[in-house]
């Protein structure tokens, strides 16, 4: 792993959080768009966020008040 | 008209058609009349957002056994303060600050009357094997309504409620009610660089747990 991927790994959940600024997300989008090791970890956050919305989304299993 | 409506409607009319007149209002306006002092409005707008303020609750933490307390304090400081928001269309982004800002104030209050002992043991495993366990259980005598979606999400719901407070507190307020860093920095009272810390740790423990659901 290269320094530039550790840095971008660094940032990961900041820029899937949107907390970053434009220049610093181009970067990470940039970068994203030709290292598959990065993106593969972004997807696995991206996934896993799905996961954790659908969880509690649900009108066939209503939680009794 | 359905028949007994129209009964309803000839037993009492004045108290039918008051308890009816906000029934198609639009959010916005509950606000409005609410602030204005109409007690109607306010009855009507507590009623529809009484289950996004338990399912808030739950969210932050399911093992809470004073969920039922803590919405009536939501409840009443929405009652006391609603004229304080300025813009009705923001009702439900400031009802979820109150919500938040509630189930904090508890937590603190919790902590302070039990500091010598650990966070983590308010949501010791004991606890968890307890009600709230049987809640996410599925119902044995309808096996088929549990189908592996719910199975699998009932898998998530628990990772989630098993990290420890901070982790859970974090995750939660930023998957499931979109606050950014700093409002949960706000929120839990803790420091915009602890907050990025936990959420990517809460992350690295969830996908730990689910990686058999992030294949
Ligand atoms: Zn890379």
């Amino acid at each position: 792993m290269n320094t530039e991927c550790e840095y971008i790994q660094s940032r990961m959940h900041e820029y899937f959080d949107d907390e970053l600024d434009y220049e610093m997300s181009l970067r990470i989008k940039k970068h994203l768009e030709h290292c598959s090791e990065c993106r593969e970890i972004y997807e696995k956050i991206s996934k896993l966020s799905n996961l954790i919305k659908q969880s509690f989304n649900s009108s066939s299993e209503s939680i009794s008040l | 008209m359905k028949l007994k409506n129209f009964v309803n409607i000839m037993k009492n009319p004045r108290e039918y058609f008051q308890k009816n007149k906000y029934k198609n209002s639009d959010t916005s306006d509950l606000v409005i009349n609410a602030q204005s002092g109409d007690n109607l409005a306010m009855d009507e707008l507590i009623r529809r957002y009484e289950s996004y303020i338990y399912m808030r609750l739950y969210q932050l933490d399911p093992q809470n056994e004073n969920i039922k307390d803590l919405m009536q304090d939501v409840m009443l400081r929405v009652a006391r303060s609603l004229k304080s928001l300025k813009n009705p269309k923001r009702f439900q982004s400031w009802l979820s600050q109150i919500i938040t800002n509630i189930f904090f104030d508890e937590l603190r209050k919790k902590r302070r009357k039990m500091n010598t002992v650990s966070i983590d043991s308010f949501f010791s495993e004991e606890e968890e094997n307890s009600k709230n366990e049987k809640e996410l259980e599925c119902p044995k005598d309808s096996p088929d309504k549990c189908s592996e979606a719910s199975e699998m999400k009932r898998i998530i719901r628990r990772a989630i409620s098993e990290l420890e407070e901070p982790y859970r507190a974090a995750i939660v307020l930023r998957e499931l009610q979109g606050f950014s860093y700093d409002e949960i920095a706000n929120a839990t009272g803790a420091s915009v660089g602890t907050v990025k810390s936990r959420i990517a740790r809460a992350r690295q423990k969830l996908q730990t747990k689910l990686k058999d659901y992030l294949q």
